[in-house]
């Protein structure tokens, strides 16, 4: 069992594969934000085994496009060659003996730097005096408009019209474990083998070849345990095409472990956006439409595979999701700078537009002279509605959206907490409620397909291959007892094994809480025909009247731990484990009549899976001490319909773990940057995240509204929580500040921020 | 030039006798020397608690820790809390507790934890929190981890 491994200090990760024939890697990185690359030359020691810089790897590698619908596609390089973009970027390689001789050699490159202007911020880029890339004409790397005008006259016309601008910061989603690359090439059959900290190893596959300029099948990717991903290592980075194409070139496999440092400057940032929305209502409170503008800052490049666009798009796509409306425009912008490229992070695009949209529910509440909750109640879909075709044309199949929010309200007790409230107004206390409701996007799948397999041995020992890839979900127990309740038979028997590009079905990966949507979906179908076919092999072995057609195998036939029986004579039984061995091996009293049936116990199942959206729905309230603007959280419930729920502890972990995390987004993780181009926050003492005495008592619960999309009618769960903090508790901040809370537009909640809203006049 | 000493320490019950090079960490020393890789580095800043073991008893950071420092110390890590057969009484705990998801953190929560109740059982909820708010965990929302430790400290005050 995995997680017995895991406590035993047995997990294998990156940093602890066999390492002893490797040498070592480390980067120069630009101290520059934006520097012109002059001259890079190599400290004169014995020690240094090669150095490579950008101009050596072009040799090497083909240029690379991160094409997608609304990018503006330009030539992407792993080490700087002519320009440094950003504090971090990789501008040169070394190899020594030891990481700690690679390091020091790495700090004795002198590279000759011509600084030039930086663009720290959105409004720079906007502006476009200085662009990055030269081949673009500005700064915009994407850019989509849907529907636009199209909500004009209804804004025209309408009772009230709410417009608010919103600031999200820029984060980092820090798993435990840095990233790392390992790669061999064998020089015998001209194969890579990369092993990568990831979580998209056929991707990264796919991409290597493009720019290897090999054959995917040279390539073999392998993710081995992953620290934790939560999005940071869903994506293409620069060491791990310049490992294996250095390990070719020296005919020596290398090894590189990223350190802290590294990876809070240059190992991808997240979530930084500004947001400008506005929404119109009748006078009972209808909302009738929204107009979004969503500008990213992606920083210095657009990243594989989900490019600059992937925050704005994300959350425009799905804003004001779960409420009702007529019409809505929008349009998702991302901006280059010199800043670390934007990768993803939990809660992507959609952590700041929920913060951004619950706000402005709560500003429009306030105008309307509405209680919040009656507000959202009015506007959520509520059960008997779905299906439901939103006005940018998503489709939700179920939901139970505003019986979601009652389920909230009720935990919470909402009636008693606004008493509180006013017992504790009229002590002089700030006391606040905040709500957050919303719908997630989940299981998406823009990259095609993904597959599961199962392959059963002779021994009766069971082997399930996903296209998806763990990074510290859970997925080897809980695929494992699916497959085992699929098939009848015990867990103990499921091995299942992800991220191997040799031997896993070709895959996107885990991202947005796609995994027990997509795999988890196949798996089970991939099970469910290996069990029809076990039950026909035992038919075959059990029935007097020999062959029980497929279409009746599970009517007159039964397999529970192991043991397939008939129905009609349950005394007549024979073991899973020599139904196995028969439908590979004949023995001398039974060979399978081939005609009828196929030998081999082996399923693969391929499809696309169509998107699907949970929804939560959190109360929170807090104080703040008004001389010091301390805020405690006394309260913070939240509710989440994932549809059909498989493993609830799993589930449970999830939502309180992703929760843990948007506590951190909410209160404190922001990387910062300084006029120059600066990073500000390069260690765990200046980017902050929660510790044990930072999380308040979760209250958390469930509803079950199945999918009618996907099969086994589960929807994603590995976000919501992290999105509802931002919102929740921005709102509940606002609302203890009263009138001066009105102003609250921005995250992190910090204690410099509330007490600057505080002191406002 | 690089500078070595000569250490003799005992390590999960075994004595160890190396030569090292004076800059090298305990963490790396750990991990590289003795390939007891169940020690992990989460920031090499100190800050994160990953790599915490015990030494001669006490919790410390071996990322911030010269090897050549400890000789004539007794160092236990994560791999040596269990026997062949059976898991340390928080190690169960954990399991039971999910108080793990990636389990990177694990070990130095367990370390960290391991001092904490080698000194008392008298242990509750809001002690145990602050006695490993030095350890970050990305992934459970610390509950588990906290639920665990509580679970053993009452069965060893039962004792
Ligand atoms: S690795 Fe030592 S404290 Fe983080
Ligand atoms: S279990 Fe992943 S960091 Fe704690």
């Amino acid at each position: 069992m995995k997680a017995e491994e895991f406590v035993r200090g047995q997990g294998r990760y990156l940093a602890d594969l066999p390492d002893q024939d490797c040498l070592h890697v480390a980067f120069v990185r630009s101290p520059h934000a934006h520097a012109k690359i002059g001259e890079i030359r190599a400290p004169k020691s014995s020690a240094l085994i090669t150095m490579c810089t950008g101009v050596d790897l072009l040799a090497d590698i083909n240029p690379f496009r991160v094409v997608a619908p609304g990018h503006l596609d330009y030539e992407w390089y792993p080490l700087a060659h002519d320009r440094a973009l950003f504090v971090g970027e990789p501008v040169a390689a070394v190899v020594a003996k030891t990481p700690y001789i690679a390091e020091d050699l790495a700090a004795e490159v002198e590279v000759e730097y011509d600084p030039l202007e930086a663009v720290t911020n959105l409004d720079e880029s906007m502006a476009g005096e200085t662009v990055l890339h030269a081949q673009l004409e500005n700064n915009i790397l994407f850019n989509l408009s849907v529907n636009e005008g199209a909500t004009t006259d209804t804004f025209a016309a309408a009772h009230l019209v709410v417009e608010q601008e919103f600031e999200y910061p820029r984060q980092n989603a820090l798993p435990l474990e840095t990233r790392g690359v390992l790669a061999r090439f064998d020089p015998r059959d001209q194969r890579y083998t990369v092993f990568t900290s990831t979580q998209i190893p056929h991707l990264i596959r796919s991409a290597l070849s493009q720019i290897l300029n090999v054959n995917e099948d040279a390539i073999r990717v392998i993710k081995p345990d992953v620290g934790g991903g939560f999005g940071l290592k869903g994506q293409l980075f620069p060491e791990e095409v310049v490992l294996p194409a250095l390990a070719r070139k020296l005919g020596h496999p290398l090894k590189w472990i990223e350190d802290r440092r590294e990876s809070l400057i240059a190992g991808g940032h997240a979530h930084e956006e500004r947001l400008h929305l506005s929404a119109a209502f009748d006078a009972d409170g209808a909302l009738l439409a929204t107009k979004s503008l969503i500008d990213g800052d992606s920083g210095a490049h657009s990243t594989f595979p989900f490019g600059a666009g992937l925050d704005p798009l994300t959350g425009a796509l799905n804003i004001f999701g779960a409420y009702r409306h007529k019409t809505a425009e929008f349009t998702a912008r991302a901006f280059a700078s010199n800043k670390a490229p934007a990768v993803s992070y939990r809660g992507v695009g959609q952590i700041q537009s929920v913060f951004a949209v619950e706000r402005l529910m709560d500003i429009a509440a306030d105008r309307l002279k509405m209680d919040p909750a009656e507000l959202r109640k009015r506007n959520l879909y509520t059960k008997s509605e779905f299906p439901v075709t939103s006005p940018g044309g998503n489709e939700f199949d179920t939901g139970a959206y505003r019986e979601t929010l009652e389920i909230a309200l009720d935990r919470a007790d909402y009636q008693g907490l606004r008493r509180e409230q006013e017992t504790a107004r009229r002590e002089g206390r700030l006391y606040g409620i905040g709500l957050a409701t919303f719908n997630e996007v989940s299981g998406v799948s823009i990259f095609g397909y993904d597959g599961a397999s199962i392959r059963i041995d002779p021994d009766g020992q069971v082997k399930a291959f996903l296209s998806t890839g763990s990074s510290g979900q859970g997925h080897e127990k809980v695929y494992g007892r699916l497959v085992a309740e699929a098939i009848g038979i015990s867990p103990e028997l499921v091995q299942v094994l992800e991220g191997d590009t040799d031997f896993c079905p070709v895959g996107a990966g885990t991202y947005a809480s796609r995994s027990m949507v997509t795999t988890g979906n196949l798996l089970e179908s991939a099970a469910r025909e290996l069990r029809d076919k076990i039950l026909m092999i035992g038919g075959l072995l059990l029935s007097p009247d020999g062959l029980i057609p497929l279409e009746h195998v599970n009517n007159e036939l039964l397999i529970a731990d192991g043991v397939i029986s008939l129905v009609r004579d349950p005394t007549a039984t024979v073991t899973f484990e020599a139904v196995a061995q028969l439908a590979h091996m004949k023995d001398f009293n039974f060979s399978l009549p081939q005609e009828l049936v196929q030998a081999g116990l082996e399923s693969t199942h391929y499809e696309q899976h169509k998107t699907v959206y949970s929804n939560s729905s959190a109360v929170a309230a807090v104080e703040i001490d008004p001389e010091t603007a301390q805020l405690s959280i006394r309260r913070c419930v939240i509710i989440g319909d994932c549809g059909r729920i498989f493993d609830p502890p799993t589930v449970d972990a999830q939502l309180v773990g992703g929760a843990a995390m948007g506590l951190g987004c909410a209160l404190f993780e922001h990387l910062r940057y300084d006029d120059n181009g600066q990073i500000l926050t390069a260690s765990l003492m200046d980017y902050l995240v929660p510790v044990s005495t930072d999380i308040p008592q979760f209250e958390i619960g469930h509803l079950e509204t199945p999918s009618t999309f996907s099969a086994n009618g589960t929807k994603g769960m590995g976000e919501g929580g992290t999105m509802a903090i931002p919102a929740v508790l921005a709102n509940a901040v606002a609302d203890a500040l009263m009138e001066k809370g009105l102003l609250l537009n921005k995250i992190p909640l910090s204690e410099e921020y509330i007490f600057q809203l505080l002191r406002t006049v | 030039m690089t500078y070595t000493s000569s250490i003799g320490i005992r390590v999960n019950g075994e004595v160890v006798e190396r030569e090292v090079e004076d800059r090298l960490t305990l963490a790396d020393f750990l991990r590289n020397e003795l390939r007891l890789t169940g020690t992990h580095l989460g920031c090499e800043q100190g800050s994160c608690g990953a790599c915490t073991v015990l030494v001669d008893g006490s919790a410390i950071r071996s990322c911030l820790t010269f090897a050549s420092q400890l000789n004539g110390a007794e160092v236990t890590t994560v791999e040596g809390l269990a026997s062949e057969e059976d898991l340390h009484p928080l190690q169960s705990a954990f399991l039971r507790n999910d108080a793990l998801q990636c389990g990177f953190c694990t070990p130095g929560f367990l370390l960290t934890a391991a001092e904490i109740l080698s000194e008392t059982n008298d242990l509750d909820e809001g002690t145990i929190r602050e006695a490993i708010s030095g350890n970050i965990c990305r992934c459970t929302g610390y509950q588990g981890i906290i639920d665990a430790i509580v679970e053993v400290a009452r069965s060893g005050s039962e004792r």
